[in-house]
C-alpha cells in the first residue's frame, strides 16, 4: 500500500512496524467503503475514531482526516464521506485509500516519544509530554539508541515537566514501568530499522494502569 | 548514505589495536629528539617561536633545526635537510609551505627511526580543493607506510609540561606541570586557554595539551584515550566543536570517564540540526540535544562557557572529589551568598546540606549574635564581625559535618580584617579536608595576596561567588556520573 513517492508509512504500515515491537495500540480495522467502516465499528465497539489513510498526508487533522468520538453506525458512514470530501478539497493529489477505525480511548496524559536518525550519532529516541510541553515549551530529551530500563529511567526523569507525570498536583501517578519498556522497544526499532528517518508516537496516551499508542507516524530516509 | 555500526550493545569494548595506537602517543609526549623543519630566526614566524619556546623553558632533549637559508638557528646549528641529521630523532615538527611538505614527509619516511611528525602548516584538507584533500592523504599514506603518524596538518600540536616538549606557538605560553589532560578543536582557543589558566593567582599547570588540527591520522579520540592511561593527568578538559563518527566517540569517552573525570565545551549551542522542520518532533530536535545527550550517556560533563572550563579543571586539579551532591554555603557577607545560593537553585544537581543540630549549636557559640545560622538550612552567613578565627572554625565545624559533601566558602574582608590574615587562618583548613572546599575572597587586585596564600596551600580559589558554585556543580556533576557509568547507583 506504499505510494511509490512517499517518504511517510502509512499508518496502517506504521502500526503494524510499531506492534512488531510490542507497542500497545487501540483496537482498529482498515475500512475502504462507509459500509466497510460501520461494520468495523460495529465490531470494535464504540465510540471510535475514523482516521484518513493517505499517502502523503502527515498532519491529518489539518486536513480534515480525523474524526472523533463517533456513538452509531450512521455517523462512522456519514463521516467516512466527510474525510473523502474533506481529503478531495484540501489534498487532491492524495486520494483516500480508507479510513482507520479505531477504539476511542480516554483521556489521560499524552506523552511523546519519537526517534530521528541523526547524522552524527545515528539512531537515538526521544521522550516528552504531549501538547505544549512539548510544541511551545520545547520539554524534550534524546538519547542516542539502544537503551536499557535504567538508561530510560533517567530520560524521563530529565524533562522538566516529569512531576506532572509523577503525580504533581493531585494527577494520579503514570504507570513509568510501562512507559520505560515503550521507550526501549522504539530505540530497540530505531537502531534495527537505519532506513527511519524519524518515528513519532504522538500522543502515547498514558493512564493509570496501561499506555497506547494512539498515533503512529514513521517517515523513511530518501534514498538517492 | 553513511551506516552506523550498530549493535546491540552501544558500548562494546574498544579494539585492541586503536588502543594500542593510543597507549603509543606516550612517545610522541615523551620524544627526546626534536628536529624542527622550517626553523626560522624570524620571530614573525610559528616555527621560530616553537623552538624559543622550548629553549626558553629549558627542554632537556635535543633540538635540530632544518632549513637550507639559515647556518644556525637560535645558537642551534642550522642543516639543510632532515637527511643530514645523524643522531636519532623520535619527532619531527614541520612549519613550512603546503607544497613543500610531501618531499619532507618522504625525506623522513627514508631515516627509518621518526615515529611522529607534527605538521602545523595549513592548506590541506581544510580548504575543501580537491587537490589540497588529496595532498593530505598522500602525506599520510607515505608517513603511515614508513611507521610514522602524523599529528595535523594545520594543528598547534601538543605540549608536555613535564619535560617542556611543545610545538605550539602561542605567545607567553609558561609550561607548568598540572593535572589536567586538554584537548582542544580549535587552536586558537587552547592557546587562550592555557593563557587563561597561566594567569590564575597561582598558574594552572596541565599534564599534557594536544590540539590535532585536521586529524588526518592521529584523532581527539585517539587522545582522549591516551590521557585516561597517562599517570600525570588526573582529569580532561575538552573544547568540542564536534566529532565525525558519534557513536565512536560515545563508545571511547564512556571508558574514559570510567577512569577520570571529563568535562566539555561543546560549542554550536543553537545550530539546529539538518532534522529541524521536518515534522513537529523533528523541528524541536536538532544535533545539540543530540550532543547533549550523548555527553551524558557517555559521562562527560558538559559546560558552557570559557570561564566554567577553567574553574571546573581548577577545581579538579586542586580538589578531592565530593562524596555526594550536598553542599555547605559559608558566608562573611549576604549579598555575595545568596548568589552562590542562586547558582545552587533547583536544578543544578547540587543540594544545600541539612546541618545536624550538633553543628548547628557549635556554630550558635562560635558566630557573632548577628549571624544567620542556617536560614536555610545549609547556609550560613557569619557577618562582618566575623574574625579570621571566626571564618576558620566554622569552617573546621561544617566540614565536620557527616552530613555536608562540599562547602562554597565566601569572605569580603573588611578594611579592619587584612585579607591576608584570613586567608592564613583559613588555608590549613580547607587544605586538609578531604572534602573539597571552593573559595571566592571578593574581590580584585586586592585580594590577590590572600588567594595566592590559599592557592599555594592547595586551596582553588574563584572571581565570584558564582563561579565558585559552579566548578563545585560540574566537579560534582562529573564525580557522579563517573560512578554511574560505573553502575554505582542510581543519579
Amino acid at each position: 500500500m506504499t505510494h511509490p513517492n512517499s517518504s511517510f508509512l502509512l499508518e496502517t504500515e506504521a502500526i503494524r512496524l510499531v506492534s512488531s515491537y510490542g507497542i500497545p495500540y487501540p483496537d482498529h480495522r482498515f475500512a475502504s467503503s462507509a459500509d466497510e467502516a460501520a461494520i468495523a465499528a460495529d465490531s470494535i465497539g464504540y465510540p471510535v475514531v475514523l482516521k484518513a489513510i493517505a499517502a502523503d498526508v502527515a498532519h491529518k487533522s489539518d486536513v480534515g482526516g480525523v474524526i472523533t468520538r463517533l456513538r452509531d453506525p450512521e455517523s462512522v458512514r456519514s463521516s467516512f464521506d466527510r474525510i473523502r470530501e474533506s481529503l478531495g478539497i484540501h489534498s487532491p493529489s492524495s486520494p483516500l485509500i480508507g479510513v482507520l477505525v479505531c477504539q476511542q480511548i480516554d483521556d489521560g496524559v499524552d506523552v511523546i516519544v519519537g526517534g530521528l536518525h541523526d547524522t552524527t550519532f545515528g539512531p537515538t529516541v526521544m521522550f516528552g509530554l504531549g501538547g505544549i510541553f512539548t510544541e511551545v515549551l520545547d520539554d524534550v530529551a534524546f538519547r542516542v539508541a539502544p537503551i536499557e530500563r535504567f538508561e530510560a529511567h533517567r530520560l524521563v526523569r530529565e524533562i522538566k515537566s516529569w512531576p506532572l507525570l509523577d503525580g504533581a498536583r493531585g494527577r494520579q501517578p503514570c504507570e513509568i514501568e510501562a512507559l520505560v519498556t515503550l521507550i526501549v522497544a522504539v530505540s530497540r526499532l530505531m537502531v534495527e530499522h537505519p532506513e527511519i528517518e524519524s518515528l513519532d508516537l504522538n500522543p502515547v496516551r498514558v493512564l493509570p494502569d496501561s499506555l497506547l499508542a494512539l498515533d503512529a507516524r514513521v517517515k523513511q530516509r530518501t534514498i538517492s | 548514505m553513511r551506516e552506523f555500526g550498530i549493535g546491540a550493545d552501544l558500548f562494546a569494548p574498544i579494539e585492541p589495536a586503536f588502543r594500542d595506537r593510543a597507549r603509543l602517543l606516550r612517545a610522541l609526549f615523551d620524544a627526546e629528539n626534536i628536529a624542527i623543519i622550517g626553523a626560522s630566526n624570524n620571530p614573525r614566524k610559528a616555527s621560530h617561536h616553537v623552538m624559543r619556546t622550548m629553549l626558553d623553558e629549558g627542554f632537556e632533549g635535543g633540538l635540530f633545526p632544518v632549513n637550507p637559508a639559515e647556518k644556525s638557528v637560535l645558537g642551534r646549528p642550522c642543516v639543510g635537510s632532515i637527511t643530514s641529521i645523524r643522531e636519532r630523532l623520535d619527532l619531527a615538527v614541520v612549519s613550512i609551505p603546503t607544497q613543500h611538505v610531501l618531499p619532507v614527509v618522504e625525506q623522513a619516511a627514508a631515516r627509518g627511526d621518526l615515529r611522529y611528525m607534527v605538521i602545523l602548516t595549513a592548506g590541506f584538507a581544510e580548504t575543501g580543493i580537491p587537490e589540497n584533500v588529496e595532498l593530505e592523504r598522500q602525506i599520510v599514506e607515505t608517513a603511515n607506510a614508513s611507521g610514522i603518524r602524523i599529528i595535523g596538518p594545520n594543528c598547534i600540536g601538543v605540549i608536555n609540561p613535564r619535560t617542556k616538549l611543545c610545538t605550539g606557538f602561542a605567545p607567553g605560553l609558561t609550561l607548568v606541570p598540572g593535572k589536567v589532560g586538554f584537548i582542544t578543536q580549535s587552536g586558537a582557543f587552547g592557546g587562550s586557554y592555557l593563557m587563561a589558566c597561566g594567569s590564575q593567582p597561582v598558574p594552572l599547570g596541565f599534564s599534557k595539551f594536544g590540539h590535532v588540527g585536521n586529524m588526518s591520522d592521529v584523532d581527539v579520540l585517539e587522545l582522549l584515550l591516551h590521557y585516561s592511561e597517562d599517570d600525570d593527568t588526573k582529569a580532561i578538559c575538552m573544547y568540542m566543536e564536534g566529532v565525525r563518527d558519534g557513536r565512536r566517540f560515545l563508545r571511547v569517552a564512556h571508558e574514559v570517564t570510567r577512569h577520570k573525570p571529563v568535562f566539555a565545551l561543546k560549542v554550536g549551542r543553537n545550530t539546529l540540526g539538518s532534522h529541524a522542520a521536518l515534522s513537529h518532533t523533528g523541528a524541536l530536535a536538532g544535533s545539540n540535544r543530540v550532543y547533549d545527550a550523548a555527553l551524558r550517556q557517555a559521562g562527560v560533563e558538559r559546560v558552557f562557557t570559557f570561564e566554567a572550563l577553567v574553574d571546573a579543571c581548577k577545581a579538579a586539579s586542586y580538589l578531592p572529589p565530593p562524596a555526594g551532591n550536598r553542599v555547605c554555603i559559608l558566608t562573611q557577607a549576604g549579598g555575595p551568598g545568596i548568589i552562590a545560593m542562586d547558582e545552587i537553585g533547583d536544578d543544578s544537581g547540587l543540594v544545600l546540606a541539612s546541618l545536624s543540630p550538633e553543628t548547628q549549636s557549635s556554630l550558635q557559640a562560635l558566630l557573632p549574635s548577628m549571624a544567620m545560622i542556617c536560614k536555610p538550612n545549609g547556609y550560613i552567613d557569619m557577618t562582618a564581625a566575623a574574625m579570621e578565627e571566626v571564618h576558620a572554625q566554622a569552617l573546621r565545624i561544617v566540614l565536620e559535618d557527616d552530613n555536608v559533601d562540599s562547602v562554597v566558602f565566601i569572605t569580603l574582608p573588611p578594611t579592619f580584617l587584612p585579607a591576608i590574615d584570613v586567608a592564613r587562618a583559613v588555608a590549613p583548613v580547607a587544605a586538609s579536608a578531604s572534602k573539597p572546599v571552593a573559595a571566592c575572597f571578593m574581590h580584585g587586585h586586592a585580594m590577590l595576596e590572600a588567594r595566592t596564600c590559599l592557592e599555594q596551600a592547595g586551596v582553588p580559589t574563584f572571581d565570584t561567588p558564582d563561579r565558585a558554585a559552579r566548578a563545585l556543580i560540574h566537579f560534582t556533576q562529573a564525580t557522579r556520573q563517573q560512578s554511574n557509568i560505573r553502575g554505582e547507583g542510581l543519579s
